[in-house]
């Protein structure tokens, strides 16, 4: 009766970050038993990779902080020990950034945590070994951390995370970087862990690839649990009552496509001939790629991590220099230096992108000469639901927030063509369709949109064309008139374009 | 998987070369003895094979030093007496980010007894150039889609506010990484307190001493010039 033992126990627990006004988590009670495989979901900022870090011991040493009540893991008080100590018997595994890598190699990162706790040097090569034999990546041997793929370095960390053996697995938020492929490999590599006994807790908003495996959902909403079910009775929730609940879709099948009609104009605007471009020293990425667009079309690119879609975006946006191709916008030929005067490219990590010291000032960057721009700014940020924040800089703002705010940029922006790189990464359901719905406006005034994605569900609510790409060329174009087009692109991104 | 086809030798050897080069590039003279030391620093560059690298090092040096004889001289001193001192100490930091690998580095500093306080920063600044190096050109190129890009004429006109908006998101970004990467480490028992082991072993060994002394004389030589009463042109 191994399932009964409780092994992780939150009693009253309230954290509250140190530098914060608001309390993080609000008296929790929570009893995890050993072998269960738990989510916890919910809204950015509703605690739960709080909970995630009690859980690993972060919080209170490494996050500082007033924490009350107690949180038991393995027996021991998250006061009386800390991260290094608790990672012997926990292993943590975060979103992909590559932040989450101390070495730049990838067998030297799998012993990485053996060699802090002192594991003998022969032991140490055992146990990397059978890793990557057990999981099979023996191709994923002794690599360079920044030649892999975001799924290869997700895999990786899971290695890493085995070498110890640790019975409790912590997950805060691993899917975001992840296509639809990479994702379903991931939740093999749980479902192993899961069958070998060991207990599992995911903090996510991307729910699809946990169904049939998670045996219990919390849901919480301003630092409490405020609803929880069993793994059936999630499944049970249907496609509006998962809405309501402002939740991820746990079963791809639920997602329908809305009708996204292109705004009907006839007349070719963009015409790109020949695209070919390579790294230094590197096979061809993509491979003389030539398409049409129309004004008030929202394409659709998907296709696996590191397949060139970003690439691509760039080229377009006059970022990145291409060796070959053409372009041609609204008739003219347009050398590749002067794109950047036709192409906004609004990039995935807002960080890189926000430069002023205030939400309205950001909006008017670059903008300045544009008439009336001053009434423009105000309603766009109350299209975004940012006018509450119009004073406050950019980088105090949630990760969402940052994201519509660089999205709102570009609404301002009086370039013809629009480039949103994976604009909803890591988003949550209420963010990411914010972003929907000002991307149907960017569409809606007539200009050409390319959303880079992995996220089905934003296709459904979006896209009018999908470009499938794979090997360096477009393998599909279609028109996303119905189901059977969207089926389409479902199987391919769920299969990795096989 | 090493991608250059150099002579492998110990990490330490590259670190007491960027300590050494460091030092003498500003202690000594310029002229004859700057020039050797570059050559003893270039030299350890085309050991360590990156043949690309030390060319295009070895070209801009000489292009400088040609520069710095036409200048008038309030010009040809910032050449002679910065920009050629930066560029041999560049060289030799190139030589340890290009050939040497986190993990072997920690554990040769680690097996010398260096006390851990050391090793650490020391390997974090070897991890974070690639990303900083990353998010930097990201950022550039955010910057150029925004239309305020840091083009020669834009930096030149508007110097505070380019200055500003690249300097911020690079440091929110250091920032950030910084609290990724120390919070998986911690969680992975970086500071657990434990004689720590190695998964690469290292040892120093004859090839090593060997390179190490030859090290030590080509620097003999070069300290030895800048006490000679011997100029360049």
């Amino acid at each position: 009766m191994k399932k009964q033992i409780p092994i992780i126990s939150f009693e009253h627990t309230s954290f509250q970050y140190e530098g914060q006004i608001q309390e993080n988590l609000r008296d929790v009670n929570l009893t995890i038993k050993s072998g269960e495989f738990l989510v916890i979901t919910g809204q950015s900022g509703c605690g739960k990779t709080t909970l995630t870090r009690c859980i690993n011991n972060l919080i209170p040493r490494f996050f500082e902080g007033v924490l009350s009540g107690e949180v038991i893991v393995s027996g021991r008080s998250i006061k009386e020990s800390d991260a290094g100590e608790a990672g012997k018997e926990i292993a943590s595994i975060f979103q992909d950034p590559r932040s989450q890598f101390f070495t730049t190699n990838s067998s030297s990162e799998v012993a990485f945590a053996c060699e802090n706790y002192g594991i003998p040097h022969e032991e140490i090569v055992k146990r990397v070994d059978r890793a990557f034999q057990s999981l099979d990546m023996e191709n994923l041997k002794d690599r360079d951390i920044f030649t892999l793929s975001s799924g290869e370095r997700q895999k990786i960390a899971f290695l890493a995370a085995t070498t110890l053996n640790p019975q409790i697995y912590v997950l805060d938020e691993p899917s975001a970087n992840l296509d639809i492929h990479a994702i379903l490999q991931m939740r093999k590599i749980l479902s192993a862990l899961k069958a070998a006994g060991h207990t599992i807790i995911v903090s996510e908003h991307r729910l699809f690839y946990l169904y049939g495996l998670a045996d219990r959902f919390l849901i919480m909403k301003e630092g409490r649990i405020c609803e929880e079910l069993t793994g059936e009775e999630m499944a049970k929730l249907s496609a509006s009552q998962m809405r309501s609940r402002r939740l991820r879709p746990l079963n791809l099948n639920t997602i329908q496509i809305e009708k996204i009609e292109p705004i009907g104009h006839s007349e070719v605007f963009l015409q790109i001939k020949n695209m070919s471009f390579s790294h230094k020293a590197m096979p061809e990425l993509l491979h003389s790629i030539s398409i049409e667009a129309h004004k008030g079309e929202t394409i659709a690119l998907v296709g696996e991590n590191g397949c060139g879609k970003t690439t691509f975006g760039k080229i377009l946006s006059g970022l990145i220099r291409c060796r070959q191709g053409g372009f041609f916008i609204d008739g003219k030929n347009v050398k590749q230096r002067k794109l950047s005067d036709y192409v906004y490219f609004v990039m995935q990590e807002a960080d890189h992108q926000l430069y002023t010291d205030s939400v309205t000032e950001e909006l008017r960057l670059g903008n300045k000469k544009i008439p009336g721009i001053d009434e423009k700014v105000s309603r766009i940020l109350k299209m975004l639901h940012l006018e509450n924040f119009k004073d406050c800089h950019p980088y105090a703002l949630s990760g969402g927030q940052k994201q519509r705010l660089t999205i709102g940029a570009a609404m301002l922006s009086e370039k013809p063509i629009i480039v949103l790189d994976e604009p909803t990464s890591g988003l949550d359901w209420n963010n990411m369709y914010a972003v929907a719905n000002a991307v149907n406006f960017l569409r809606k005034s007539g200009k050409v949109v390319f959303i880079i994605t992995h996220d089905l569900e934003f296709i459904s609510l979006t896209a009018s064309r999908t470009l499938l790409l794979k090997e360096g060329i477009i393998k599909d174009d279609l028109q996303m008139t119905g189901k059977s087009t969207f089926k389409i692109v479902k199987d391919f991104m769920m299969k990795g374009g096989e | 998987m090493r991608t250059h086809h150099g002579l492998y030798y110990d990490s330490r050897i590259k670190l007491l070369l960027i300590l050494l080069t460091s030092a003498l590039a500003f202690a000594l003279g310029g002229g004859l003895t700057g020039l050797l030391l570059f050559g003893v620093v270039c030299l350890f560059s085309f050991l360590s094979g990156l043949w690309k690298t030390s060319i295009k090092f070895l070209t801009a040096y000489i292009a400088l030093l040609m520069l710095a004889q036409i200048l008038p001289i309030h010009l040809s001193s910032v050449i002679t007496f910065f920009l050629l001192r930066i560029l041999t100490i560049a060289l030799a930091l190139n030589i340890l980010f290009q050939t040497t690998e986190i993990a072997e580095l920690i554990a040769s500093l680690q097996v010398s007894h260096i006390p851990q306080a050391i090793v650490i920063p020391i390997a974090i600044i070897l991890r974070f150039l690639p990303s900083l190096k990353q998010d930097a050109i990201y950022i550039k190129q955010g910057m150029k889609t925004r239309g305020v890009g840091l083009s020669f004429w834009r930096v030149l006109s508007h110097p505070a506010q380019t200055y500003e908006g690249f300097l911020i998101p690079i440091l929110m970004r250091l920032l950030m990484t910084a609290t990724e990467l120390s919070a998986s480490a911690e969680t992975r028992g970086i500071s657990y307190p434990c004689k720590k082991t190695h998964y690469i072993l290292v040892d120093f060994r004859l090839r090593d001493g060997l390179l190490l002394i030859g090290m030590l004389a080509l620097f003999a030589v070069v300290i030895w010039t800048s006490f000679q009463p011997i100029s360049l042109f």
